[in-house]
């Protein structure tokens, strides 16, 4: 039985990296558009307000809906962030346990 | 003679633990979120759009016939697959965060049931709005669901 711990310590690393560095990309990318869609929309109800297009209930009533879709919207990049620990941890067990079934089979 | 039974019981132990850690990583891969449902994100299409061809209906005719009343089956019907929605993912297993997003889309979509109800009236500036309101919502729900693991992963 021949295992090297510290080549597969560092395939299990390198394994979880790549899954994390994939789903890391897509909650930046993300969370910019969030913010910086939901930023318009504060300036775009503010303006109409000030402008008297808009009455104050509906003003209030709008600004309470942009909470609500940042909540949900970082709602997704928790989902995104769960998920990319979940494949993370499996790809570096999946490692571990494949080393070890390899180190255990019998010399041919 | 008590150096090599140590040697024997230290390769048993190792081989016990090298077996133990092959069967739990076999039998149960970490879960952290529900897995990926392709039946959850026809739901999400269907539903998504249900909303927006109501919004462009409503867009797509003057605002004075724009009342409840010519509105209120479209809105009981939309109401009803999106509380299915709602449902269908609380009934999911390490399912909050999708969950929490359909409620979020059934509260506004009632709450602005019920604005449109009090006003009998809707402006082009608050359809437009809420459209894109919606598609923010509903977007986010599928994200989230696209983002999940596939079974095994």
């Amino acid at each position: 039985m021949d295992l090297n711990f510290n080549d597969i310590f560092n395939n299990m690393i390198s394994a979880a990296k790549d899954n994390l560095s994939a789903g890391g990309e897509d909650i930046v990318k993300y969370g910019q558009s969030v913010f910086e869609n939901e930023k318009s929309k504060i300036e775009t109800l503010t303006t109409l307000l000030i402008s008297g297009s808009l009455s104050q209930d509906d003003f209030n009533s709008r600004i309470d809906d942009v909470k609500m879709t940042v909540e949900s919207q970082l709602l997704a990049e928790q989902a995104i962030a769960k998920s990319t620990a979940q494949k993370a941890i499996n790809a570096a067990m999946d490692v571990l346990s494949s080393a070890i079934l390899t180190a255990l089979k019998p010399p041919i | 003679m008590g150096n090599i039974k140590f040697r024997f019981f230290n390769k048993i132990l190792i081989l016990t633990l090298l077996f133990s850690i092959i069967i739990v990583n076999e039998s149960c891969h970490v879960q952290l979120i529900a897995n990926y449902d392709q039946t959850a994100i026809d739901d999400i299409i269907h539903t998504y759009r249900e909303v927006d061809q109501f919004y462009i209906s409503l867009l797509n005719v003057p605002p004075d016939q724009r009342t409840f009343q010519n509105y209120s089956k479209n809105y009981y019907s939309i109401e009803s697959d999106i509380g299915i929605m709602v449902l269908k993912n609380s009934a999911r297993p390490l399912n909050t965060e999708s969950s929490k997003i359909a409620q979020n889309i059934l509260i506004m979509w009632r709450k602005h049931k019920d604005e449109h109800k009090k006003k009998n009236s809707y402006d082009d500036v608050l359809l437009t709005f809420d459209r894109e309101t919606f598609f923010d919502n509903f977007s986010a729900m599928l994200i989230a669901e696209q983002s999940k693991p596939k079974e095994g992963n």
